[in-house]
């Protein structure tokens, strides 16, 4: 009978310290970017950058191959560092900037100065378009496969890990 | 009672009152050696301002970085992207401090927006961010009614 | 190629495995038959198996063969061999690998030391080390394989971190395994007793060997990570009570005491719960250790690659050990059993008990500093980080006493009240420390309370080992006391030497141009000149400095390095020592040089002691294994 009791109170606690510290694992991973994955991307519009007449909705079905989703501005710091890798992807996959809370002229210096990995660049001035498609923060980056499910998505800036990932997906 | 019981039981309560003097005098210990984190932003929305050593991380603003050579000190701003805080630090910059890049300060507020920093955490890694730093940046590039304008 | 076949050998392992397993199970639990051969064999050779796969991980790494995900991402073709091949246990997945090694290597160890000991009960030990080995082989394989492969074929790795080449870093995890990986076998041999119904004082004179052989490991681990933390990362300090360096503490702390609980459990047949409970806390703070620096919650400079998603089954494995290792021991922890829990005051065995508690809580005291940040941020969100001060503050005064416990329990005799014997003794260390102690306050100048206290009591310890060993007699010289009396007087020493460098160690950081001198608290620098140089994977730039003190001078030349892949600096520094004490400067390089270079220099006392003190305390458990003639065991 003492025994028995010593087992649940030995179970209990256990599950307690298991519970408690797979909370710290969330705790440290408070921005959990994977609440989207494998969802359909919600659809948006996009309005070109350069033509205010120009639209795109996204997602794209019927796409061949996969495309890639960038949410980034000049005043964002760590997107000057991802930045490169773009460029490295840029012709391995289509990418879809959206230029999120900006003022034009310094995204157009950031792009002139950096380069332009955007295959079509969208404008997201008051940042709703980036609540739609469930982003965190930025940088944020999604891939997207054919039927417009959500392949893949990171927040903050890329590197060579995810660069890695997502040469991996597109295949 | 008879007496091998109550042996038993005065050594019983003899330390539990030794376990918790000690637990006391160990969670004392801790309390004031405890050094809380914050992110400019937090700073800005704390009402109060944090007294004691504290830790503040963000990035190191562009631009920023001053010496004041005949005190021999430097000047900077830590920003998380949304709000900046004004550092002052006597000492040697480590390596790894950089423009743009991730830092996390230690050291007291003279107020909300000036820390007296006492030391420069730095990390091994060039590409490394503090998680408390990300954590605070990703929470401030977050859209999110509580901090808008 | 390669890469394939490792892959396969750690698959057909992990087969072997269930299978040796499942014979053990059909053969002598169901049918109850006294044979093993089967079953045995079939473990030898997942050890091969797993021993092989590692053996062509290492040369994957040696030939930079990219196609494999982590000697893309941890290595490069401008490293030197001997890093090519440390970066194998570099990274999560090849440390992993490591890891299942260590825990195989000791249960084939002990099949090949234990011949004389009862089939059933090293059976049966072999039967639990096969499922932790099965446990973490499957980790392995499902969450963390080392051959994972990448398509197509890189031209060059990510390059392997800068801070990561160094000899010493190189050799640490090995040793470290080899220490609280190996309290896995004792745990095994443990549980296998309380099945067997052989848990008893015996076993606890088999055991012993194999708490001391890890526990020897460990010591050296920490020692050597400390070391390497005070020459390379250039803060002039030998230990940070960082969240990782207590990670592997807690595992050596609850292994001494567990040392010592097994010797009184043989030689006085108590202290059997003791025993029982601190072979389980051993193994499991063992890997909690290694779920705090591999899951991303603690913020620490050392901290391994972030992966919570690992975390998660990690903690699962360790809630499962926890929890069936404590239910066995519930049940069936030996109900009349020889033990016999009446302790003499002032005895031996009562020091020992003594020692327990004290160790306990030093023990708890450390696990709360490491795990405090981890549930404040569960619990209330807010981040925070200890303060070494919390540590320092608690733990001092304790460790006094413990130093005094140390030294006059061993005099004492077993299970007897031996204060009038010792009376006369400690009232003679007493008067040989004072005297020692005012000595070296008055040498220095020193009157600090704080000070004289820790000299006092360290010194104390040290007199009483050197009582020992002046007064032992020849025909009565037992082995373990030589163990014994290293151990202990490399702890006296350890502690003598904190303090003396707690308290006179200066530190000056300054900004210099070249030819510029600094004079402060007595010593001068000069920053005399500089000099480039470069090497195939980074670029160098020397300073020289001349550092005067005491009218002694000293030429140091530190160094910064720009790393070409990864693009990083590191900052190098140079060591010169003074006696046993050492001149030491690190560059800063931040910034525009023509401000000049920023300086860190620390002059640290008597830290040379600290390391032959923790070189004393690992030979006291290496010399625990030597044999004499006449002794036919360990």
């Amino acid at each position: 009978m003492k025994k028995q009791f010593e087992i649940y109170i030995l179970i209990f606690i256990t599950v307690i310290f298991f519970i408690t510290f797979y909370y710290s694992l969330e705790a440290n991973n408070k921005n959990n970017p994977n609440v989207m994955l494998y969802k359909t991307l919600p659809t948006i519009e996009l309005t070109s950058f350069n033509n205010a007449n120009l639209k795109q909705v996204l997602p794209i079905i019927n796409e061949d191959k996969h495309y890639l989703i960038n949410i980034w501005s000049s005043w964002c710091v760590p997107c000057r560092d991802e930045h490169q890798t773009l460029m490295k992807l840029k012709d391995k996959i289509k990418i879809y900037g959206i230029n999120y809370k900006d003022k034009k002229s310094n995204a157009v210096s950031f792009l002139n100065e950096l380069g332009n990995p955007f295959y079509f660049t969208g404008i997201d001035r008051d940042g709703s378009l980036a609540i739609e498609i469930g982003a965190y923060g930025i940088p944020e980056t999604y891939v997207t496969n054919s039927k417009g499910l959500i392949v893949f998505k990171h927040v903050g800036p890329l590197n060579e890990k995810t660069y890695l990932k997502i040469n991996e997906i597109i295949k | 009672m008879n007496p091998s019981r109550k042996k038993k039981l005065s050594y019983f309560l003899v330390s539990i009152i030794i376990v918790l003097i000690l637990g006391k005098f160990v969670f004392n210990s801790l309390q004031k050696n405890t050094v809380y984190f914050f992110s400019p932003t937090d700073l800005t929305l704390n009402s109060e301002t944090p007294r004691g050593l504290i830790r503040v991380g963000g990035l190191v603003k562009k631009n920023s970085v001053q010496e004041k050579k005949n005190e021999a000190t430097y000047a900077f701003v830590v920003t998380d992207l949304k709000n900046d805080i004004y550092v002052e630090y006597k000492g040697i910059l480590p390596n790894l401090f950089q423009e743009e890049k991730g830092v996390v300060v230690e050291g007291t507020l003279k107020d909300k927006k000036f820390l007296l920093g006492k030391t420069i955490l730095a990390k091994h890694d060039e590409n490394y961010m503090p998680p408390e730093v990300a954590a605070a940046l990703k929470k401030s590039g977050n859209w999110n009614k509580k901090y808008d304008q | 190629m390669i890469s394939n076949i490792g892959a396969i050998l750690l698959i057909v392992s992990f087969v072997t495995t269930c299978f040796s397993l499942f014979l053990y199970i059909k053969n002598n639990i169901i049918c109850k038959s006294a044979v093993y051969t089967k079953f045995f064999l079939f473990y030898k050779s997942s050890f091969y198996l797993i021993l092989f796969s590692f053996f062509l991980l290492s040369i994957s790494f040696a030939t930079s063969d990219f196609s494999i995900i982590s000697v893309y991402e941890n290595s490069h073709t401008d490293k030197p061999l001997f890093y090519k091949i440390s970066a194998t246990w570099g990274n999560h997945e090849g440390s992993m690998l490591l890891f299942v090694l260590v825990i195989s290597l000791y249960g084939i160890l002990f099949f090949q030391n234990s011949k004389n000991i009862n089939e059933s009960l090293r059976a049966c030990t072999i039967f639990f080390q096969s499922i932790i080995q099965l446990i973490f082989l499957s980790f392995l394989i499902f969450t963390s394989n080392p051959f994972d492969k990448i398509v197509p074929i890189p031209n060059q790795g990510l390059g392997l971190n800068p801070i990561l080449q160094d000899p010493l870093l190189a050799i640490h995890p090995p040793f470290l395994y080899l220490g609280y990986v190996g309290f896995s076998l004792v745990f095994s041999l443990m549980l296998s007793a309380m099945i067997l119904n052989q848990y008893n004082s015996s076993w606890a004179s088999i055991a012993k060997k194999w708490v001391v052989l890890p526990w020897s490991f460990l010591s050296f681990g920490i020692g050597l990570g400390s070391f390497w933390a005070y020459y390379e990362l250039g803060w002039g300090g030998y230990w940070f009570w960082d969240p990782v360096e207590n990670a592997s503490l807690m595992p050596w702390i609850a292994s001494t005491a567990l040392i010592h609980s097994i010797v009184v459990m043989e030689k006085m047949k108590k202290l059997f719960s003791w025993t029982a409970i601190l072979t389980i806390l051993t193994f499991v703070l063992s890997l909690f250790g290694t779920f705090l620096v591999r899951s991303g919650v603690l913020n620490s400079v050392h901290a391994f690659a972030n992966d919570p998603e690992r975390g998660v089954y990690i903690l699962f494995i360790i809630s499962i050990i926890t929890m069936s290792s404590l239910v066995i021991y519930i049940l069936k922890f030996p109900k009349k059993s020889e033990s016999n829990d009446s302790f003499v005051l002032f005895s031996r065995d009562f020091s020992i008990l003594l020692n327990n508690y004290f160790l306990i809580f030093i023990l708890t005291v450390v696990i709360v500093g490491t795990i405090y940040p981890i549930l404040l941020s569960v619990f209330t969100g807010e981040t925070i980080s200890v303060g070494p001060q919390y540590y320092n503050t608690i733990l001092a005064p304790f460790i006094f006493i413990f130093l005094i416990l140390m030294a006059t329990g061993p005099l004492m005799k077993w299970n007897n009240n031996s204060l009038i014997l010792m009376k006369q003794r400690i009232f003679l260390f007493f008067v040989v420390s004072i005297f020692f102690t005012f000595l070296i306050s008055f040498y220095l100048n020193k009157y600090n309370f704080i000070f004289l206290l820790g000299v006092l009591c360290s010194v104390y310890l040290i007199v009483s080992v050197i009582y020992e060993v002046a007064t032992y007699k020849k025909n009565f010289f037992v082995k373990q006391n030589f163990s014994r009396l290293f151990s202990h007087l490399g702890f006296g020493l350890l502690i003598l030497a904190i303090t003396l460098n707690h308290f006179f160690s200066r530190e000056i950081t300054a900004k210099m141009h070249l030819g510029e001198s600094f004079f402060q608290q007595g010593i001068k620098i000069n920053f005399l000149k500089s000099e480039s140089n470069e090497e195939n994977n980074y670029d160098e730039l020397f300073g020289s400095y001349e550092v005067i003190k005491d009218n002694k001078t000293f030429i140091l030349k530190p160094s910064i390095r720009k790393y070409k892949q990864p693009k990083q600096f590191t900052s190098e520094t140079s060591i010169k020592n003074d006696g046993l004490s050492d001149v030491y400067i690190a560059m800063d390089y931040a910034g525009d040089p023509s401000t000049g270079i920023g300086v860190r220099f620390y002059y640290n006392y008597s830290v040379r002691l600290i390391w032959i003190s923790f070189a004393l305390i690992t030979i006291g458990g290496i010399v625990s294994f030597v044999r004499r003639r006449n002794e036919k065991t360990i």
